[in-house]
């Protein structure tokens, strides 16, 4: 590949910049997380485009992912909702085998009633189709712009890797200040956090990563990180959820963030594990 | 199809700008506690009491430009051209929905960032975030009851229509005002406590209402859409050459 050096430096400065804009929403408006996430969101998309406008990179529709391409790919926008479900129901099983001996199980659950329960549910999929911008700022980063990159430039798996650890290290901040996911006050605080993340980010970017692939379009990914994300905030059972209720800050939040995210991952690596054969299939067939 | 939006967006580009510009300077209301630089404390009720007004009039404004993207192509000669291609009425009806669908998000979007930015500028301030998200889908769905008059009996028609179903409902407000019981409202203080509350506290009724209406929303979009494309070719007829 032709321009190797500059395609690198495009990665750096995506990322030195999705990051720096990141720190500075944490460290300078303290207490806004929690408030308020919608400028953070946007850092990755904001990094994308200041990324093509200094490199004078041309805004190509195609490479941009930004058309919907709805036509016969219907059904990859509606797989997210059964990929968060079902993580989020092992997850719950999980966390029931875990820790039901200790908590009662209205502990683990954010809500009383199935009927909140249900609502919960319902208002996860229904706000991550309609206001699918929220993630739209993250994704338009991530997966239209770092993900390409780093597969013009290294194997596909290498590539996931990289993003994946690009990606959960940018939560960094929010996981050392408002510890995001996992609490606070654990064994090797905030570094095991970072760690879990990454790998967590490593094998749901590679699921986000099929959805784009398989669409040429970011929307999907947008309206699956939307729906992790609002089931997690306001779900089923939910670490972030299971942590305020539970809450002492130590190794107890930290055990059941790892525990509640892990079904995702694992759900995630069978998608890392398609996306790598794909890729060494193409590399076959491109040899011959 | 994509030709089509592209072409309605060249068309009404100074609609967008207009809006746009509009949009950005009604949401300047929010800011409004801000201008008396000697007491910059502001507290959240009155925070978010501007930021219900604001961006209840953002969407209101929001709704009006949108429908002048229908007046473009109210000609005869277009209607039976767009009819006779490949498109089809279909694509014809479809690119103003989708038209619609985009502006609606991006009034969205504009009244989020605004809101973050509220947020970012006091700690005081409250996230009506709840609200936009309520005003964005009462939008899809006063769209979806409106578009289908507007097809079959033209803009002017159309907008007869809404001013006639507003002045119904007002009237009705009216009446209920003049002679309901107002007990349960108590005092305009109540009022704007109830309703900052509601807004941006963690009301259940509020979680029913933001469950339930993106599904109802999409429904009758859908639906508004199908019945539309029916009466298109009628509504031609209307048209002026």
């Amino acid at each position: 590949m032709k321009n190797k050096g500059i395609e690198w430096l495009r990665v750096i400065i995506f990322t030195a910049i999705a990051n720096a804009i990141g720190l500075a929403y944490v460290y300078l408006l303290d207490d806004m997380i929690n408030k308020n996430s919608f400028f953070i969101m946007f850092a990755p998309t904001t990094a994308h485009i200041l990324t093509r406008l200094i490199t004078r990179e041309k805004f190509d529709t195609e490479e941009l992912m930004l058309h919907a391409h709805l036509k016969g790919n219907i059904k990859y926008y509606l797989y997210s909702i059964p990929f968060v479900l079902l993580s989020n129901l092992i997850s719950l099983i999980l966390i029931i085998a875990v820790y039901i001996d200790n908590y009662k199980l209205s502990d683990c659950l954010n809500s009383d009633t199935i009927t909140d329960l249900l609502i919960i549910v319902f208002l996860g999929i229904g706000i991550s189709f309609t206001a699918f911008f929220i993630c739209f700022g993250e994704e338009f980063g991530w997966r239209a712009y770092l993900t390409p990159k780093l597969e013009k430039l290294v194997p596909e798996p290498l590539a996931l890797v990289i993003s994946g650890i690009i990606w959960g290290m940018w939560h960094a901040p929010v996981i050392k200040s408002a510890g995001l996911n996992f609490g606070t006050g654990y064994k090797f605080f905030p570094y095991a956090g970072y760690i879990a993340m990454s790998i967590f980010a490593i094998f749901i970017g590679s699921f986000l990563t099929w959805l784009t692939k398989k669409t040429g379009s970011v929307y999907p990914a947008s309206i699956c990180h939307n729906l992790i994300d609002s089931l997690n905030l306001y779900g089923l059972l939910l670490p972030q959820k299971f942590i305020e209720k539970t809450y002492q800050p130590g190794q107890l939040s930290f055990n059941s963030g790892v525990v509640s995210m892990s079904s995702g991952a694992v759900m995630g690596a069978v998608f890392f594990v398609i996306l790598c054969i794909e890729s060494s299939k193409k590399r076959k067939s491109s040899k011959i | 199809m994509r030709g089509l939006i592209y072409k309605d967006f060249l068309v009404n580009k100074w609609n967008f700008l207009m809006c746009f510009l509009t949009e950005c300077f009604m949401s300047f209301l929010l800011f409004a506690p801000y201008i008396d630089a000697d007491e910059p404390a502001i507290d959240s009720s009155l925070s978010a009491m501007f930021g219900i007004l604001s961006f209840s009039s953002i969407f209101f404004i929001n709704g009006g430009f949108e429908m002048n993207i229908f007046l473009s192509d109210e000609s005869k000669k277009w209607a039976y051209f767009v009819t006779s291609t490949p498109m089809r009425a279909e694509y014809q009806v479809q690119s103003k929905y989708w038209l619609i669908a985009i502006m609606s998000t991006l009034c969205m979007v504009l009244c989020g960032f605004f809101d973050a930015l509220n947020c970012c500028i006091t700690n005081d301030a409250v996230s009506v975030s709840a609200l936009i998200l309520l005003l964005f889908y009462i939008q899809i769905i006063v769209r979806s009851l409106e578009i289908p008059f507007i097809v079959r009996f033209g803009t002017n028609f159309g907008s007869y229509f809404k001013i006639a179903v507003f002045a119904l409902v007002g009237f009705g407000a009216l009446v209920y005002l003049l002679f309901g019981d107002l007990s349960h409202f108590g005092s305009m203080d109540d009022f704007w406590e109830w309703a900052i509350d509601f807004f941006s506290g963690d009301s259940k009724t509020l979680a029913v209402i933001i469950t339930t209406l993106p599904y109802v929303s999409s429904v009758m979009f859908y639906l508004s859409y199908k019945i539309s494309c029916r009466l298109y070719l009628k509504g031609a007829e209307h048209f002026e050459k």
